[in-house]
């Protein structure tokens, strides 16, 4: 009976409200014009509530002839305004409180929470701070001033952002990227900062759990600027200009000229170089050993040869490439945008115009465009589109320091010379032997020469990316209670690449004399024809996301209920392909067939046929997600919150019922400050919250069943179809799991004074993928390991955010002092490890010991160098020992040293803002504690091998007594290569990774507001910045930058703008 | 009104049931195109023609253990990695970590295994049975080939009187890589490799369209090859006959252009099986400097002492006649080795004439035209020498040295193997332990199998 009275009353409420009068309510801000959602909006005679939706909107019934709107909302000062049954719609402009606590809502991509009212662990970045730092990719600008998000350049280890550390070694690390409403396919180089207004980093469980699978290594939530209500036009723009010093050269520390020259010297006198000379493909040998050649051949007189290798090793290469070469970057940004709006519709347009050439003559232009429109189309129905187009042209620059190999694919030799006494390119012999290149083919074949500095001219990449997103979405209130949206995103991105190695480039001579043959009759035959060579790449990503979700909100007396409720589908297919056409004439644009499918015998002897760049690739990935998200909120203080989704796939070989996970979060809040018992004066305002929640991550190259993947190239010779396993069908693979508590504790003191939160962190994480060594018989593995789950860890960290108005009055000083922990310890291991060798680690690999940091550096015991030999000295079963290769075979995990963590333990920033007038500075200082890095040493194999030496060279050990201040172990031939992998592993090469940045200097002044009217410079800010400012402190001696430890650290650069908001 | 909210959870409940429940035909659409879970015959024969794993990673193992050549001292010192070193010594420590000889074998093996395994499950009918025939006949051999050569390179010889005791090799006959890799004997290794090409050879296509995939005429080679080195002579001199019998002419290297780089070509008339394999440092043609004693053993008339060598500057010669092209190493099947081997069974069970003129053909196509003159011997022993010599030159570095020292040593051949590195000599004394060279350490701690003694 009761049921048919509910079913009886909801169509009743549902019947009044469709039927009945009804008052639109738009609540504003009374500055920024922005429309303010999560307002608590009362009839003080009928006592009906609402609270704003995102676009701060609301409906009420009306039942009584007049009455008083009252609008409420922390942060802002309550309005109230009469009201008559002849408004229909109402604007209600809001306006903050000063000194109060600004409300800040937080976008999750779902809804739009009051962070006052979140449980979960969110950090908002506003506009003005991101505009802290410049340049033109706008995940940069969260360096330094997002807590707990570490930035690594360290590109082997592709983790370039981590948010409260690792939470998987292997599948995406990325965090998981949202723009507005959907998570984001392309390169987010694509998205023209200028057009951000804020970033929401979500951490912990019950924050991500919305985003499901994805977001196990967090979530960063980009919103787009959008128009306003306002009725006024704004206009912004901005024009800024940034440039860079030539990079420094000489912080890598290659061997040094005269210690490479001393090297090939001794080397040649062992005979080291007479295999080469030996080969019949005449590989590359170095200048000096050229040199020697003809010395000892008598083809060059001592003296002479003597004279030409003591030029050389007083020449670096380095000095060459920054004159000839590098050149100081520059890029130019624009950007202007409108925005406003009427009652009913708001909108926002903006483009943007981006050129930027780096320090190599790469040169990249961006153009973007955005237009975003919201319409109330009636009462009850809003719709929301925007259009954004982005065409970004590029063209490669130089190949740079470490794009330039001598032939064994060591760097290029430090005392190459790049070019003549005049500046004209000097050939340099990186495949083949100068006499032979001076030499072949008695006059029929094209110059063999490689010119370093001339090359990329002639060899060079255009590509061209165009995207579209679409965006639009429907809000439909149904009832008091309800209201559903649906969305719906389109993307499309496709990019189109030009590699054209002329005539003139290496690539194409090299490819044509390599198949020039001579006929019978003693024609010649070009079976890769003259010109250039042109390979074509295009891909294209085309996506499609639909969701549709269900909101209520209910609000009686003191309780609040917000939830939703959804369902989404996603689509994002890839397709690809390349294409390589030879004998091309950019010119005419003609080109001349070839043979792909028979063997030559090449000039050199080889057996080969010509490369045949022909590929294709298809790929959809289909994703269907239901989630559940619900927050009760009593008295305003006390919040209980609960999500629950479960994401399923089309991964490959997964079976139907593995496919989809379901995680879960919960979490409670407390505003602590709201009792009656609470009488702590100086704080005005504290929160507790704590949550707790699962996120979990499949990787997606493993899988249950065996794959076979068809290759894009027919086999050798045979031209046959042909396939490969791509996954060992493994059916013992789990998910990962990682359980993750939260607490966090948000404060105030009396005037903002001082302002933060604290959060507390743990997390448990079960089943990990790590790389294991498997038996080698088996036949799977790759380099004798697979992919297993193998250990659980414990984490857990904090997080302390801390903002002081040290000052106030017309210099205004603020600090605000980010400091965070995240450590990680292997919890269990699963597996014997068998091979103690393979976990000597610089921390890419999951640790083995319990107890231990989860990525931990750990290293062979170092008992320093030998006083006879130099040798290094190393421990076997407790005892010294110098046979190396038993250390490699024999030694006990439990025998290793480890130093800790490879991550940083700490991290944190200090940033001031000094106001002054118009004037604002800001300096950011940030620093990274508590972790190891394992430092570029000297390997004899690699030197003589590859000539790829470390400059510690010079320090090695040459006579007894040094190894009372040097760790470098003396030079031995023939050489050992377990000795030195010894050494290279050993605690001698792990340093300190702690140090203290600067970060950025951002300097603004503002043009004051002085209330004129249409005052011609109103408003408009000038700001310089200078980023990269270098080190202040570092923990290690060898003026190592742990940041870029094997590459190049970014100069210093600064930049200069304009920008406004009128 | 909690009911109503009750409600209209449920209705939001059912509708994204329905919703899900629908999606799950939509999330059957294939991830990449180029994916398969293998299921077909096509899906079979792509991956065994990928044959760069198929055909190409082979070992020479135990050719570098082998007497064929030798290194000088400078290349000897310049060797970058330990493992090279130990392996031209007889060290303990061969491989470097995988990918290395053995692993590559074995994945060979394991992409056989998943190719019988997928055969399992498609229905062999009369519309596909000359297809799954060859499929699942090219699979078994494929398996076997690899097998043989871990087989001659890391157990000792067959031996009818010990091979139940002589530790053979794992024989993974599944692609399930849970299941420990255990060794089986010596006899247990050869009966499996046996009863699988016989089971090949009856499957297989006599013909391939092309020399990397399996044919009956490989099969019976490939079984003429084991018997051989079970000292098998009646069974290894039937299928070298099978074979040859199936087989073209052999290829004359009059024919053939000194002047070149690599004189001989790839996929010439005499290759029934290609299979080339993975250079180890000590055999890269630049380093490896063929036995003196064997080079002076080729008369001046026949072709082969121009076109196999090359005459380096320091007056050492090196290696230049693979049947690859270039400068890897050929050791698949060709007709010559089957020649060969029907020629020294015919001269071990006294068929002296025969075997001559077996060797006859081969040697006629090797000397210069108008300078050879048929070999001839007083008796089947004295052809027996010849053919042993004829053999040692004609099929130096194909991987076959190592198992022919070993077989021949088991009937007192007293072949020692011989290296001076510096002042050390080192030498492997016939019938040794060494001979079995050390299975990858890592193996061994992973497995807990045996390794071979020293």
């Amino acid at each position: 009976m009761i049921k048919y009275i509910c079913l009886l009353l909801l169509f009743t409420n549902t019947y009044l409200i469709t039927v009945g009068q009804v008052l639109t309510v738009h609540v504003t801000d009374k500055a920024t014009g922005q429309a303010l959602p999560g307002v608590t909006l009362r009839l003080r005679q009928t006592g009906a509530l609402r609270v704003t939706n995102n676009n701060g909107g609301a409906i009420f019934p009306i039942d009584a002839k007049k009455d008083t709107l009252l609008g409420y909302l922390v942060g802002y000062k309550t309005v109230s305004r009469s009201i008559s049954d002849s408004d229909h719609t109402v604007i209600l402009y809001m306006e903050q409180k000063t000194d109060s606590l600004q409300e800040i809502t937080v976008q999750t991509g779902y809804q739009r929470i009051s962070k006052e009212r979140a449980t979960g662990s969110y950090e908002f970045l506003d506009n003005k701070l991101l505009n802290q730092q410049t340049g033109n990719n706008i995940l940069d600008r969260l360096n330094g001033v997002a807590n707990n998000v570490v930035f690594d350049n360290n590109a082997s280890r592709q983790q370039p952002i981590t948010i409260r550390g690792l939470s998987t070694i292997n599948g995406p690390r990325d965090p998981l990227v949202v723009v507005d409403n959907f998570p984001y396919d392309g390169d987010i180089a694509n998205i023209n900062p200028n057009d951000v207004e804020s970033i929401t980093i979500l951490k912990d469980a019950a924050a991500t759990s919305i985003w499901g699978v994805r977001a196990g290594n967090g979530v960063i939530v980009i919103t787009t600027k959008k128009g306003s209500n306002t009725g006024k036009t704004r206009t912004g723009f901005n024009a800024d200009m940034i440039t860079a010093g030539k990079p420094d050269l000489f912080y890598l520390r290659p061997v040094a000229s005269a210690d490479l020259v001393d090297v090939e010297e001794m080397l040649f006198s062992q005979g080291y170089y007479n295999d080469r000379e030996n080969d019949p493909s005449f590989p590359a040998l170095s200048p000096v050993v050229e040199l020697l050649i003809k010395k000892s051949d008598g083809l060059l007189s001592s003296a002479d040869a003597d004279e030409q290798i003591n030029n050389l090793k007083q020449h670096d290469v380095r000095n060459d490439l920054l004159k000839y070469m590098y050149r100081k970057p520059l890029t130019q940004q624009y950007a202007l945008n409108f925005s406003g709006g009427w009652q009913k519709a708001s909108y926002y347009l903006a483009g943007g115009y981006d050129r930027s050439v780096d320090n190599l003559g790469a040169v990249s232009n961006r153009t973007t465009l955005r237009s975003q429109l919201s319409l109330q189309l009636s009462p009850r129905l809003s719709v929301n589109t925007s259009l954004s187009v982005n065409l970004t042209a590029s063209k490669s620059g130089a190949p740079g320091y470490s794009g330039l190999t001598n032939g064994t694919g060591g760097p290029i030799y430090t005392y190459t010379r790049l070019a003549d006494a005049s500046g004209n390119p000097l050939p340099f012999a990186r495949n083949y032997r100068q006499g032979f290149v001076d030499t072949a083919g008695d006059g029929t074949l094209l110059d063999w020469n490689y010119y370093p500095l001339d090359d990329y001219k002639h060899n060079y990449t255009k590509s061209f990316l165009t995207e579209i997103i679409a965006d639009m979405s429907w809000q439909y209130k149904i009832n008091q209670l309800f209201s559903l949206n649906v969305y719906y995103q389109y993307e499309r991105q496709s990019s189109d690449g030009k590699n054209l190695a002329d005539d003139q480039s290496f690539e194409a001579r090299d490819m044509i004399n390599l198949f020039t043959q001579a006929d019978a009759f003693g024609d010649i035959i070009y079976n890769v024809p003259k010109g250039g060579i042109l390979n074509r790449t295009e891909a294209g990503i085309e996506s499609h996301n639909v969701r549709s979700q269900l909101n209520f909100d209910y609000t009686f007396g003191n309780h609040s209920i917000t939830a939703i409720a959804g369902a989404e589908a996603r689509q994002v297919h890839t397709t690809g392909g390349s294409a390589t056409t030879y004998g091309y004439d950019d010119d005419f644009l003609t080109f001349k067939p070839v043979d792909y499918v028979d063997y030559f015998t090449t000039y050199l002897g080889g057996y080969e046929n010509i490369p045949d760049g022909t590929s294709f690739t298809d790929q959809t990935n289909r994703y269907v997600s239901a989630y559940m998200n619900a927050a009760y909120t009593y008295l305003n203080r006390y919040t209980l919150s609960g999500s629950v989704r479960k994401d399923e796939s089309n991964l490959f070989g997964v079976k139907a019922n593995d496919r989809g996970v379901p995680l879960w979060s919960s979490g409670v809040a407390w505003e602590l400050s709201k009792e009656h018992f609470y009488h702590l004066k100086s704080i005005p305002y504290l929160k507790f919250r704590v949550t707790y929640g699962f996120s979990g991550n499949v990787d997606p190259s493993r899988s249950a069943v065996t794959t076979e993947q068809y290759l894009d190239y027919p086999a050798s010779y045979s031209s046959y179809q042909q396939a490969r396993i791509l996954q060992n069908g493994n059916p013992d693979l789990r998910w990962e799991k990682v359980a993750m508590i939260n607490a966090g504790l948000d404060f105030a003191s009396k005037n903002n004074a001082v302002s933060g939160s604290f959060e507390y962190y743990r997390k448990h994480g079960t089943d990990l993928y790590g790389i294991t060594p498997v038996d080698p018989t088996t036949g799977v593995g790759d380099g004798g390991a697979i992919m297993k789950n193998v250990a659980s860890m414990r984490g857990s960290g904090w997080e302390l955010s801390l903002t002081t108005n040290n000052l106030k009055g017309s210099l205004r000083w603020n600090t605000t002092l980010l400091v965070s922990r995240a450590a990680s310890k292997t919890e269990k291991y699963y597996h014997d490890p068998a091979l103690p060798s393979s976990f000597i680690s610089s921390g890419t690999t999951i640790n083995p010991m319990n107890g231990f940091d989860l990525y931990a550096v750990s290293s062979y015991k170092w008992g320093g160098l030998d006083p006879q030999t130099g040798d290094p000295i190393g421990y076997l079963d407790g005892e010294k020992s110098e046979d190396y290769q038993a250390i490699y075979h024999a030694t006990n995990k439990e025998e290793l040293v480890y130093s800790g963590s490879a991550i940083p333990v700490y991290t944190g920033a200090l940033r001031n803002t000094l106001r002054w007038r118009g004037f604002e500075m800001d300096i950011n200082i940030t620093g990274a504690f508590g972790y190891f890095f394992r430092k570029p040493s000297l390997n004899y194999g690699s030197l003589f091998s590859m000539d790829a030496g470390n400059a510690d060279f010079a320090k090695r050990w040459q006579k007894p007594g040094d190894e009372a201040f040097t760790n470098i172990p003396s030079m031995i031939y023939p050489d050992n290569s377990y000795r030195d992998l010894f050494y290279q592993y050993s605690a001698a090469t792990v340093d300190k990774g702690d140090y203290i940045r600067l970060q950025y200097i951002n300097l603004a002044y503002t043009i004051p507001n002085n209330g004129k009217k249409h005052a011609l410079l109103d408003g408009i800010q000038f700001y310089l910045n200078a980023a990269n400012l270098g080190i202040i402190w570092r923990a290690n001696h060898d003026g190592i930058d742990p940041q870029y430890i094997n590459e190049l650290p970014q100069p210093r650069a600064f930049s200069i703008g304009i920008r406004s908001n009128f | 009104m909690k009911k109503i909210i009750t409600l209209n959870t449920l209705s939001i409940a059912i509708i994204v049931f329905l919703f899900a429940s629908a999606c799950n035909k939509y999330l059957d659409k294939k991830p990449d195109k180029q994916l398969v879970v293998p299921a077909t015959l096509q899906d079979v024969q792509a991956l065994f023609d990928q044959n760069n794993l198929m055909n190409e990673s082979g070992s020479l193992t135990g050719e570098a253990s082998a007497d064929n050549y030798y290194l000088p001292q400078a290349t000897y010192d310049a060797l970058a990695a330990e493992q090279d070193k130990e392996l031209y010594t007889w060290g303990r420590d061969i491989m470097a970590r995988p990918p290395n000889a053995w692993s590559e074998l074995y994945n060979v093996v394991y992409d056989a295994n998943i190719g019988l395994e997928t055969l399992d499950k498609i229905p062999r009918t009369a519309g596909n049975g000359q297809d799954w025939d060859n499929l699942k006949g090219s699979a078994l051999f494929y398996r076997s080939y690899a097998l043989q050569q871990v087989l001659f390179t890391w157990a000792l010889a067959y031996d009818s009187l010990t091979a139940d005791q002589d530790p053979g090799i794992p024989l993974r006959l599944n692609s399930d890589f849970n299941e420990p890799s255990v060794r089986s004997s010596v006899r247990e290794s050869y009966r499996q490799l046996i009863s699988d090409l016989k089971m090949a050879a009856g499957l297989l296509q006599p013909h391939p369209s092309f020399v990397t995939r399996p044919s009956k005429a490989a099969a019976y080679g490939l079984l003429a090859r084991i018997f051989l080195s079970m000292r098998n002579y009646a069974e290894a001199g039937l299928y070298a006959d099978s074979c040859i019998q199936l087989s073209g002419e052999l290829l004359d290297y009059n024919t053939l252009n000194v002047a070149k780089t690599y004189p001989i070509p790839a996929f010439n008339q005499e290759v029934l099986f290609y299979e080339a394999a993975i250079t180890p440092a000590p055999l890269v043609t630049s380093k490896a400097r063929t036995d003196t004693s064997l080079y002076a053993a080729y008369s001046t008339d026949d072709l082969r002492k121009q076109l196999f060598f090359k005459a380096n500057a320091d007056g050492t010669t090196s290696f230049r006649g693979s049947y690859k092209g270039n400068g890897g190493y050929f050791i698949g099947i060709a007709l010559d080795e089957m020649f060969l081997i029907r020629a020294e069974c015919r001269a071990r069970s006294g068929l002296m004439s025969q075997a001559m003129n077996d060797l006859n053909q081969l040697l006629m196509k090797r000397y210069k035209t108008g300078t050879f003159t048929s070999f001839a011997a007083s008796s089947a022993g004295q052809a027996l020498q010849l053919i042993l010599q004829e053999r040692r030159k004609e099929l130096l570095f194909r991987d076959l040295r190592w198992m022919d020292i070993k077989r021949l040593n088991k009937e007192g051949a007293n072949i020692s193997v011989e290296r001076v590195v510096g002042q050390t000599h080192y030498s492997l004394s016939p019938n040794s332990n060494g001979f079995a060279l050390p299975i990858p350490t890592d193996v061994i701690e992973l497995t807990g199998m045996q390794q071979n003694p020293q």
